[in-house]
């Protein structure tokens, strides 16, 4: 956990994309909500080594959505059942039913269903706002934090040299 | 955005899944039997060997064990060998299909040397994985074992001296009219008959019956008066009668609501009669708990009874009830909507919607399991059963079995159907004959003092689930009944003579009705046998007893049976009275009617005549 957070605080100090880090942490976000299935995850997993992520922003983020996934399960039931017993949509579900492998996905199950939609509602939220708080971290923040005793004295254990590795 | 080095390792880590899977399939699906079975059967599940061939789509199962959740040292069954054949392509789309499965030498009720208990940890996970909203099936089962658990209780243990008690009782000291339920009754009974008496006759009443036979009278009268006076009249008297069938039924529904009343009069007295039962039954119940009162430790045949057919037949329900229990918790009925057929499944978390369409295959199918046995002694069963499936409404076939197991003259035979395609439709039979009563878990009732040692079990059990309720009909015979006994005691000697029970069961239950009428032959048979053991004393005493409630309740009966008597007699009179008039009104209609039909006939008559003699002036 500790390493965890050290790798966090190095991503934020270092010269990695935003745009990287809000994947990672949008990944995290389907990654956890899903994961319900373990198919599932490794599909998200399988985006995460192809697409230019944040590895160590995928973990943190995955960590912290799946403990959020505990709670808003039922919630994602209630909205996953609604949406899978929508009448339009049955010959759509039908369809995707009969496409090779996609059953593992477990899509007819009302909790994937509905974590999967509320993971769609909340990424361009999630997306842009880790963009803004990055940015805003590096420009604003940073340099105050650099200037903190407890900063200064985990610098002296490498945690934040990082800054200078890049 | 894409890393090219990305694909590589996607492609490799994919590459791995697949070996791992292929590497370790037999670990893999033995997991997953294991989990399964225990999860069914709730108790250790074991198998020796997996063998999956999945290129072949072939799965080899050797020395496959389940125990017996109530027995610990006890298999429900075993399996020397199981051949299944499956489906390959459609595993890609996560459905299992099965061609065939061929299962040899499944045994019954084998012993086992390990504990076939689950682990306490394991219970408590399946427990908390259970339904918590009960069903019908549910509320059938707490009901049955709540009634079970009212009947299955530990014997009396009664010594021999407690017979001398018998001889000198003082009865009077024990009998007071206070105390009397005949009394309570009485009263009751007689508050109640008075209500109701009083009810009708505010019905009849209501019913304004003088009031409206005077108005249809007056509307008869008012074409009593009416006359023909040439034959243009006619038309006009037809009409005339039209309006007297209108008339003519409205007191037909006068005389229809009188006799409606006099359904309730009817009732009325049966309920008297009804009554007078409860009140003979209630002095029956003051007889015993005086007889109770006084101390003289006598056995209740009743309850004897009850406490010794209360474990064979719950036993014998429970494994129905099982049945339909895991035939809806694995295979829900199909719905069909608009044309478009969805099947739901309820799962850990939340539900899963199956979407039907045209050619699709199920989740899970076994189209054909064939039980054959290769060995001859041991209690195997051999049968088959067909289109095992989780969807039935895909496969539009219900499931459909037929077992049996034999051993010299043990059989045991189970068949039926559970059609779940659009709404649920099972029929389930069970019928044994020769078993022990150690293979039904008979031996293990404690009873107490005296406990059954053995006996033989046979039972013919026809089960229905028709959508939202639940009848079990059937009948259950135990014969060549051995006691044991831990030491010598009256309800040992009365049950020593019984060698053969026999048990008919009628119980039905669904969201509005709930019917559990259970009987034996062996009520009787107690009784003579008590009444054998006590000797002539305790029937004269229950005699005198009841000699002595009949003198002290003799006025409040007295009363009872004239009030009942009068009730009858005024509700008859007042009945009377209203058809009287009613029959009067009819009458009257009736000569009205007919004085009418009389001119109309005269009338033509008359023209018939006059147009005769107009023929005959032209041809003279």
């Amino acid at each position: 956990m500790i390493k965890q957070i050290t790798n966090f605080i190095k991503i934020l100090n270092s010269d990695v994309k935003e745009e990287e880090i809000a994947l990672g942490i949008v990944l995290g976000l389907f990654a956890g909500f899903l994961s319900i299935v373990p198919f599932n995850f490794i599909l998200v997993f399988i985006l995460l080594l192809i697409l230019k992520a944040n590895f160590s922003m995928f973990f943190v983020s995955f960590a912290i959505f799946k403990l959020i996934s505990l709670v808003i399960d039922p919630l994602g039931d209630v909205i996953g059942y609604f949406v899978l017993k929508l009448k339009f949509l049955h010959s759509f579900f039908s369809f995707l039913s009969s496409i090779p492998l996609m059953n593992f996905t477990q899509f007819n199950y009302s909790v994937v269903m509905g974590d999967f939609i509320l993971a769609i509602v909340l990424t361009p939220f999630i997306y842009i706002l880790s963009i803004k708080l990055v940015k805003n971290y590096r420009e604003k923040l940073k340099e105050k934090v650099q200037k903190f005793k407890i900063v200064q004295a985990l610098n002296l254990t490498n945690f934040f040299k990082i800054d200078k590795e890049g | 955005m894409v890393r090219k080095s990305g694909v590589i390792v996607s492609l490799i880590f994919i590459i791995l899944i697949l070996l791992f899977n292929l590497i370790f399939i037999n670990m893999i699906v033995k997991g997953a039997l294991v989990k399964a079975g225990e999860a069914i059967f709730g108790a250790k599940t074991e198998i020796e060997k997996v063998k999956v061939d999945l290129f072949k789509g072939k799965v080899l199962l050797e020395k496959l064990s389940v125990g017996d959740k109530n027995n610990e040292f006890k298999n429900l069954f075993e399996i020397e060998k199981i051949n299944l054949g499956f489906e390959i392509l459609p595993l890609l789309s996560k459905k299992i299909i099965i061609d065939n499965v061929d299962v040899l030498n499944l045994l019954l009720n084998s012993d086992r040397k390990t504990s076939g208990f689950l682990p306490p940890k394991k219970i408590k996970k399946q427990e908390e994985k259970k339904e918590k909203k009960p069903g019908l099936i549910d509320k059938l089962s707490a009901k049955l074992e709540d009634k079970a658990k009212q009947e299955i209780k530990k014997m009396p243990v009664l010594k021999m001296a407690d017979k001398k008690e018998i001889a000198n009782v003082d009865l009077k000291k024990y009998i007071s009219i206070d105390n009397l339920e005949s009394s309570k009754k009485i009263k009751e009974a007689k508050k109640n008959l008075e209500t109701r008496k009083e009810e009708i006759k505010t019905n009849l009443q209501n019913l304004n019956i003088e009031k409206r036979a005077a108005e249809i009278k007056a509307k008869a009268e008012n074409l009593k008066n009416f006359k023909i006076n040439s034959a243009q009249d006619i038309p006009e008297a037809q009409k005339k009668l039209q309006e007297l069938d209108a008339i003519k039924k409205e007191a037909e529904s006068l005389n229809n609501d009188l006799n409606n009343a006099k359904n309730q009069i009817t009732d009325f007295s049966n309920y008297a009669n009804n009554q007078i039962k409860e009140v003979n039954a209630a002095k029956e119940k003051d007889i015993d708990s005086i007889m109770k009162n006084m101390n003289l430790n006598m056995l209740n045949a009743s309850e004897l009874e009850k406490a010794l057919i209360g474990p064979v037949w719950y036993n014998r329900v429970n494994s129905v009830i099982n049945l339909f229990n895991m035939a809806k918790k694995y295979i829900p009925k199909g719905e069909k909507k608009d044309k478009k057929k969805v099947v739901e499944h309820k799962r850990e978390k939340g539900r899963e919607v199956v979407f039907i369409a045209p050619k699709m295959l199920p989740n899970f199918w076994i189209k054909k399991i064939n039980i054959s046995v290769s060995k001859k002694d041991g209690f195997f069963v051999k049968g088959n059963i067909e289109d095992v499936c989780t969807e039935q409404v895909v496969i539009e076939k219900p499931l459909v079995f037929s077992l049996i197991a034999s051993t010299g003259d043990k059989i045991y035979s189970m068949s039926g159907k559970i059609n779940h395609i659009e709404s649920i439709n099972d029929i389930i039979e069970l019928k044994a004959d020769g078993l022990s009563g150690a293979m039904v878990g008979l031996n293990n009732v404690d009873l107490g003092n005296v406990n059954m040692k053995n006996c033989t079990v046979g039972f013919n059990l026809l089960g229905a689930n028709v959508d939202d309720t639940i009848t079990i009909n059937g009948t259950i015979g135990l014969k060549q009944i051995s006691w044991m006994k831990k030491e010598e005691d009256i309800t040992y000697q009365v049950l020593s003579g019984i060698d053969k029970i026999n048990i008919n069961l009628m119980l039905s239950m669904g969201n509005n009705t709930e019917n559990i009428a259970i009987s034996s032959d062996i009520l009787e048979k107690i009784k003579s046998s008590i009444q054998k053991v006590y000797g002539k004393k305790i029937a004269e005493i229950r005699n005198k007893v009841n000699k002595e409630i009949e003198i002290k309740i003799k006025e409040q009966m007295k009363g009872l049976t004239d009030s009942i008597a009068g009730s009858n007699s005024e509700l008859g009179k007042i009945f009377n009275s209203k058809k009287d008039k009613i029959n009067s009104v009819n009458d009257y209609i009736a000569s009205v009617k007919g004085g009418i039909e009389k001119q109309i006939k005269d009338e033509q008559n008359k023209v018939l005549d006059s147009k005769k003699q107009d023929l005959m002036k032209m041809f003279k």
